[in-house]
């Protein structure tokens, strides 16, 4: 037998919500449901590092790379694919920050490319990533927060700041686009953990 | 659907609009405004309440056996737990507090009138769920849950539901209080069912996602509780029989009838029996208009019976066969009866708040006859989904929410297509339900 007016209700909510990350996203809110054309990247390596003093991995643009302002906003992500890109980006004296610098220097631009992002995640919680998504001219990684393990001591307040890169399997000369988003639950769909130090999926 | 009224009116639409008669109901181009103060009391008049006349009772014993296994549950968790992830930690003691208001909340409704029976018997069992699931997920978090116990407990309620399903047979002695007995065991079954199947696997590290591993242990907790409540109605209903006969074979033979009643009046219907991608098929224009929502909204419920019903036959829900057949053709008949409305301009947008009272009023007094059509307790089903649109309108003017807005024209006007749709639904139930009970007897003949 079937509730009827909770069935009905189900059903509203499904296609008012039917792209999983719409709309609840930490920043850069994924609101668009993906675009048909739009292929799953694969064979990509990735690095995670977790800085727990609340400072940035890296820095970019103007930034000085010595200041400390705990309300700044850290989030940001490029696309690497040239040797000339590197040049915006400065390596802080930061937990893993050294990791992260080999990770992404040791690649071939002419052959791969680098998606590099860095994000406030709370400190008892997580990143995943959704997936790596392009078109002929952009490319786009979704994440979400899921909590870490019961054992993991952790304060319920506190946020580490997270740098993520993903080295993607093709060059990016034809990339003009790139984007990224966060939702604050990972649901029941299927997700890449990001384990600290790297690995490849 | 009288097709010839269909073709008068049809020559009424095209060639007699500036006569009065016709013209009087067209629809204007200036939209009513409605006081808000007005809506808002109006909603606030309440909802017709459904009979109870489900055949079988339900003791106290059945309800108090959840709350029991609950409150167990959830004394085996502390009120602070202690947990190194403190945002764990911290999410068990919210849903141990959620679940322990529950408990005293739903201590306090005991008595209410308005509580059925068995929505008290479903809640009771869902608390149940949750508390397990907060057991689990405390359990796992403190190492003191191994992942074979859940595959277990999972195993064994398979092996339970095998033997409930053994030798059933849809005994009854009156095949309609059968048929609605027999499709509430089988909902029960379905719960049972979803315990078998996890959404996700416990993890073989339970501590790595420890509300995955209580999400797991929920759904099998409330299967053990549905199988519960599916075992002791059961056997209350076979007590209280006075002679048994199986309704096997009966209840598939009553829905074909039903079903060949359906596709003579969908094959009447078939014009209007449209995609919500195409133009509504009248002469009138009803754009954008409450007719337009009500047209569509009743076609809309054609398609969902219909899928109801199908997925019935293929499940093998036999009962369930019987009564989504019988909504199918209610909602047909409701249809019919809204294109007429449409064409024939007995409807029109309402242009005063009386309008939408009245049409509340008409649902109403609608309802009150369906439920007295017998046997009340079929007619109690399928006049629940004419109740469920009556709420809908009251939902739309704040009748149930102390919290929300003043209702805007677009409430009113929204109220008043659910109420316009709910009395056409209403009205066709009697009628359904005759036919069910005919189509009943001829199959137990």
């Amino acid at each position: 037998m079937s509730d009827w007016s909770r069935r009905r209700a189900l059903q509203a909510v499904a296609a008012a919500g039917s792209f999983v990350l719409a709309g609840c996203g930490d920043t850069n809110g994924i609101e668009d449901a993906p675009p048909e054309n739009r292929d799953r990247v694969t064979n990509y390596e990735t690095i995670l590092v977790r800085n727990s003093d609340g400072d940035r991995v890296f820095v970019s643009g103007e930034d000085d790379p010595d200041q400390r302002d705990p309300d700044a906003d850290v989030s940001e992500y490029h696309h690497l694919n040239a040797p000339d890109d590197l040049d915006g980006i400065r390596f802080r004296d930061a937990t893993g920050a050294s990791d992260l610098q080999s990770f992404v220097t040791a690649t071939d631009l002419e052959s791969k490319s680098v998606f590099l992002t860095q994000q406030l995640v709370r400190e008892c919680y997580e990143p995943r990533l959704v997936g790596v998504f392009r078109t002929e001219d952009d490319v786009d990684a979704d994440f979400c927060v899921t909590l870490r393990p019961a054992d993991v001591e952790c304060t319920a307040g506190t946020r580490d700041v997270v740098a993520i890169a993903i080295r993607l399997p093709f060059a990016g000369d034809a990339i003009n686009s790139v984007g990224s988003g966060w939702s604050s639950d990972c649901g029941p769909f299927a997700t890449v953990p990001l384990t600290e130090g790297g690995e490849s999926a | 659907m009288n097709q010839s009224r269909r073709e008068v009116l049809g020559v009424c639409g095209a060639a007699l609009t500036a006569l009065a008669g016709c013209s009087a109901l067209d629809l204007g181009d200036d939209d009513p405004t409605y006081d808000a103060g007005r809506l808002r009391s109006l909603g606030e008049k309440g909802i017709p309440r459904a009979p109870t006349d489900f055949p079988v009772s339900v003791p106290d014993s059945m309800v108090g056996r959840h709350r029991e296994r609950t409150r167990t549950l959830l004394q085996r968790v502390p009120e602070q737990p202690s947990v190194p992830n403190q945002a764990v930690g911290r999410q068990l003691q919210e849903d141990r507090e959620a679940i322990r208001r529950r408990l005293e909340r739903d201590g306090e409704r005991e008595d209410a009138p308005a509580y059925d029976p068995l929505a008290r018997l479903g809640d009771a069992r869902r608390l149940r769920g949750d508390a397990a699931a907060v057991d689990a997920a405390y359990r796992a978090a403190t190492d003191d849950l191994n992942p074979e116990t859940v595959t277990e407990r999972r195993f064994q309620l398979r092996l339970d539901l095998q033997q409930f399903e053994r030798g059933w047979t849809y005994r009854g002695d009156d095949p309609a209080a059968a048929v609605v007995v027999h499709r509430r065991l089988e909902t029960l079954r379905r719960e049972v069912r979803r315990g078998l199947f996890p959404e996700r696997l416990v993890p073989a590290e339970p501590k790595t996602d420890v509300f995955a591993v209580g999400e797991a242990v929920r759904r099998i907790e409330v299967g053990r509780a549905a199988l519960q409540d599916a075992s002791g109605l059961r056997a209350r209903y076979r007590d209280g029989l006075s002679k048994q006969r199986e309704f096997w074979t009966a209840f598939s033979v009553a829905t074909n009838q039903l079903r060949r009643r359906s596709t003579a009046l969908r094959r009447n219907l078939h014009e209007f029996i449209r995609r919500p991608s195409q133009n509504p098929p009248f002469e009138r224009s009803v754009d954008g208009t409450p007719l337009e929502r009500i047209y569509r909204d009743a076609v809309s419920e054609v398609f969902h019976t219909r899928d109801d019903a199908r997925r019935a036959r293929h499940r093998g829900a036999r009962a369930d066969a019987v009564v989504t057949q019988g909504l199918t053709l209610a909602s047909l008949r409701t249809l019919d009866a809204v294109v007429a409305a449409i064409e024939d301009r007995q409807v029109s947008v309402p242009s005063s708040v009386d309008e939408i009272a009245a049409a509340r009023q008409a649902a109403a007094d609608a309802l009150d006859a369906a439920w007295s059509a017998t046997p009340t307790a079929l007619a109690s089903v399928i006049a629940r989904p004419a109740h469920a649109l009556f709420e809908r309108g009251v939902d739309r003017l704040g009748g149930r929410d102390s919290r929300a807005g003043s209702p805007s024209t677009t409430d009113g006007q929204a109220a008043f297509v659910h109420f316009f749709h709910a009395a056409r639904y209403a009205e066709a139930v009697p009628q359904t339900v005759a036919d069910g009970r005919a189509a009943l007897q001829a199959a137990t003949a």
